[in-house]
């Protein structure tokens, strides 16, 4: 025990481990661009959206809700893709999404009582099957979240080829103080058809055999695409309405889609990913995501179930000694 | 309950075939609970469809 040496390196490689994320705990993140197709100043006052020579620079991170490292990327699961507008030095906008278009409830109180049923042992690590299903029965509300994840979209071996809806409802604002609700979603940019769009999502067989062959099949998938020079894109595309005081409720539920055939989705821009993390340590393993990281002229409509969510992902940030 | 109807939507637009992998990996899912949650599970199922709750119960060999 007198090999300070030793010691100092041991003791750099324990501190250097972070803390594990509450959820989302595996994923990888990848660079790129993000350039709007038409100016959409009269929505909004954020530069991003409005100036069409603008090109961002975006970061994302691409994760599954439950499980850990180990986790195979093909077990049912929600995936998340987050994502990091680098608008300038000081500016930077999260976009944080998910792989489902809805949520399982609309109320922060019952946040611990779905957290419970998503965890066996620790927190998020996978569906606790009786506490999962006598949550749904209390509350069934979350029957709209609990059929499309049973369904193919809650298994898919690709983060690339599924699209991405944003989780928060935001609030654009443009220069004459308007406000409008926005929802977003991103859609993959591809030559493949709708019909083999579905090919991503996979029946239960493929992904039983997938989990044992190739466990972290959609992590190296989206890496390999970027390395390779594939570069996968995704189209903004939004669904948007004037804010006004007397709004229906299931519009701001998180349970509930906005009806596309009232709030049809408009095309806004192109996402394109370019390259891998540079440092897996600070561009992936401590890179942090914060639903209020917004900009001028978008914020994200503040409800209890969106600020202790906000308040999850800062306090986490801060736990693990991540940049917010 | 707007997210009755939604989920009803849904589950109308799979294929047969889309349907057939849900309705077995909520049975498969479900299998080892006990009765009467499945019994709650199964009716709260057939509001959706009551395709959907009867296939589950029948993949089940269970009887309401």
């Amino acid at each position: 025990m007198t090999d300070f040496l030793l010691h100092e390196k041991f003791y750099k490689i324990i501190r250097e481990i972070p803390k594990p994320r509450l959820m989302f705990r595996k994923g990888v993140s990848v660079r790129g661009f993000f350039r709007p197709y038409m100016s959409l100043c009269d929505y909004t006052e954020a530069s991003v959206f409005s100036d069409t020579d603008k090109i961002t620079p975006v970061t994302a991170r691409f994760s599954s809700l439950l499980g850990d490292k180990g986790t195979a990327d093909t077990v049912r699961n929600i995936r998340s893709m987050n994502v990091r507008f680098h608008i300038s030095q000081e500016e930077r906008y999260d976009m944080l999404c998910r792989s489902l278009p809805v949520y399982f409830i609309n109320d922060a109180s019952k946040l611990t009582q779905l957290m419970d049923s998503f965890t066996v042992r620790e927190s998020f690590d996978g569906l606790d099957c009786e506490k999962f299903w006598r949550f749904v029965i209390s509350n069934p509300e979350s029957v709209n979240c609990v059929l499309r994840l049973f369904s193919h979209e809650g298994l898919t071996d690709s983060f690339v080829d599924i699209r991405w809806y944003s989780e928060n409802t935001y609030i654009w604002k443009n220069s004459k103080n308007e406000r409008f609700l926005v929802r977003c979603r991103w859609y993959p940019v591809t030559e493949k058809d709708e019909e083999d769009l579905k090919g991503a999502y996979m029946s239960r067989n493929e992904a039983e055999f997938m989990a044992g062959f190739d466990p972290d099949r959609a992590v190296n998938g989206i890496e390999t695409a970027v390395r390779e020079g594939h570069f996968p894109s995704y189209e903004l595309q939004i669904q948007m309405m004037v804010y006004t005081d007397d709004i229906e409720e299931d519009i701001l539920k998180y349970t509930c889609l906005w009806d596309e055939t009232k709030y049809p989705y408009v095309s806004a821009g192109v996402m394109k990913f370019v390259s891998e993390a540079e440092s897996y340590r600070n561009d992936c393993d401590m890179l942090s995501f914060i639903p209020s990281n917004t900009i001028e002229g978008i914020g994200i409509y503040r409800d209890e179930l969106s600020k202790i969510f906000d308040w999850i992902y800062k306090v986490e940030a801060i736990e693990r000694g991540a940049a917010i | 309950m707007n997210e009755l109807a939604q989920a009803q939507a849904f589950y109308s637009s799979l294929t047969d075939e889309q349907k057939k992998e849900l309705q077995e990996a909520i049975a498969e899912h479900i299998y080892f609970l006990d009765e009467q949650l499945q019994k709650e599970i199964i009716i709260l199922l057939e509001c959706v469809s009551s395709g959907l709750g009867k296939e589950v119960s029948i993949r089940n060999n269970f009887t309401m």
